[in-house]
């Protein structure tokens, strides 16, 4: 019974129960997402900040960090603007709008805006198939957005300050995952394509970065200070490098060589 | 000013992804302090691309995890040698000592240390599992108070 409380009044008390509530802890966090307790999570922290006797000194922080939060942040303590309404009026009045139109060539010219744009495809007009551009914030050291874009996500990159004439950028992706977050950016015009893909990786797992190739026609460049390989063949162009868990890779097809490598020497 | 879901949210969350960061960084309070901003401040910009009207926690404790570890890269924490700490000498000390705790606190710690499972002793008591751990927290402060009376007499 007195080894007990022997126990309870030394320092061993704390370092034993510190050290339970860490594997308690552990066991919880290596559970699949899905089957997690959240609540016990809380509580075992809670009891950990306690336990290792920093628990005021984490309150009074957590405070000071909401304030710096929201001073960092200006949309911290204001209400968001509901840009899913904005979005759903804007395509709420487009819908409008495509629908008047079809309505007005169909009383004046007897036949829908759909079939319109057949008839004047049949007649020797190209079509173009290239989706709607996408629009992102640039500024004159961050030309097409990339950049901005990617900031917004947490990773910064080197982007291209070249792109030819006429390219416009039709997609955008991102990707938020365990080991790495991700992020692309299509650029088209007609049948040419240039893509700026980003992988930013969590922790080094020894994944290699992959080459898609036939053969070898591989050459090694130097993208401001860190080495990258090239390959060229049947009309495709693909730069990969590393830098820092960053993966960059440039991918392009249809568009001459040397025009490729302007793109890449431009990125910064 | 009225306060908007998002930010009740993280004022609630924000203390115990501090604490969860500053365990995860063996309790340097600085370190969890920056890492827990750059959680939130990655919060803001990726709110649109999250469901609020879900369990945000996950993505909370999976973003936490992955700034702690890439703030541990760049900042490798020193290999610690933790001293096994003696156990107190209770040969010399009064019963009298003792008398502080209540019977419930005295059964609180004769269950504590009867049993390995602190998650079944907590549910036996009714209280939770931290509720178990501060409150042998407090008990052995009080037994330490009393000793230290105890020293001066």
């Amino acid at each position: 019974m007195k080894e007990n409380y022997a126990h309870l009044i030394s320092d061993r008390f704390e370092q034993d129960s510190l050290r339970e509530v860490e594997a308690l802890l552990d066991a919880e966090l290596a559970k699949p997402e899905k089957e997690r307790n959240y609540d016990k999570i809380e509580e075992l922290t809670d009891a950990y900040a306690c336990l290792a006797a920093n628990e005021e000194q984490l309150e009074k922080a957590a405070e000071q960090g909401w304030a710096d939060l929201q001073e960092k942040h200006p949309r911290a303590g204001k209400t968001r603007p509901a840009v899913r309404m904005r979005l759903m009026l804007t395509a709420g009045i487009a819908a409008v709008l495509l629908f008047a139109a079809n309505a007005f060539t169909v009383s004046a010219l007897d036949m829908s805006l759909y079939s319109v744009i057949v008839k004047i495809s049949n007649e020797g007009f190209s079509v173009d198939f290239t989706p709607d551009p996408l629009e992102l914030e640039t500024s004159p050291d961050d030309p097409y957005g990339i950049r901005t874009a990617c900031a917004e996500h947490g990773i910064e990159v080197e982007a291209p300050t070249y792109i030819p004439e006429g390219f416009v950028l039709v997609n955008m992706d991102y990707s938020d995952l365990t080991s790495w977050d991700s992020i692309c950016f299509w650029f088209q015009k007609g049948d040419r394509t240039i893509s700026f893909g980003y992988r930013k990786y969590v922790y080094n797992d020894g994944t290699t970065a992959q080459i898609p190739c036939d053969d070898f026609n591989l050459t090694e460049v130097d993208i401001n200070g860190k080495p990258g390989i090239v390959s060229k063949e049947d009309g495709q162009y693909t730069l990969v490098y590393m830098d820092d868990m960053l993966e960059t890779i440039v991918a392009t097809t249809h568009l001459d060589y040397d025009e490729c490598d302007k793109i890449v020497n431009s990125l910064k | 000013m009225k306060k908007s879901v998002l930010d009740t949210i993280i004022q609630e969350q924000y203390p115990h992804i501090l604490k969860y960061c500053c365990k995860c960084l063996h309790g340097d309070i600085h370190a969890a302090q920056d890492c827990t901003q750059e959680v939130f401040l990655l919060l803001y910009r990726k709110i649109h691309s999250l469901d609020m009207t879900k369990d945000i926690r996950p993505w909370l404790y999976r973003s936490a995890d992955r700034v702690v570890k890439a703030y541990l890269r760049k900042n490798p924490a020193p290999i610690e040698t933790d001293a096994e700490p003696e156990t107190a000498d209770l040969t010399d000390i009064p019963e009298s000592v003792f008398d502080v705790l209540s019977q419930e606190e005295r059964e609180l710690v004769d269950a504590y240390y009867s049993k390995e499972d602190k998650q079944q002793i907590a549910e036996e008591k009714g209280i939770t599992l931290q509720s178990l751990y501060v409150t042998m927290a407090r008990i052995k402060k009080k037994l330490r108070k009393a000793l230290d009376d105890s020293n001066k007499i």
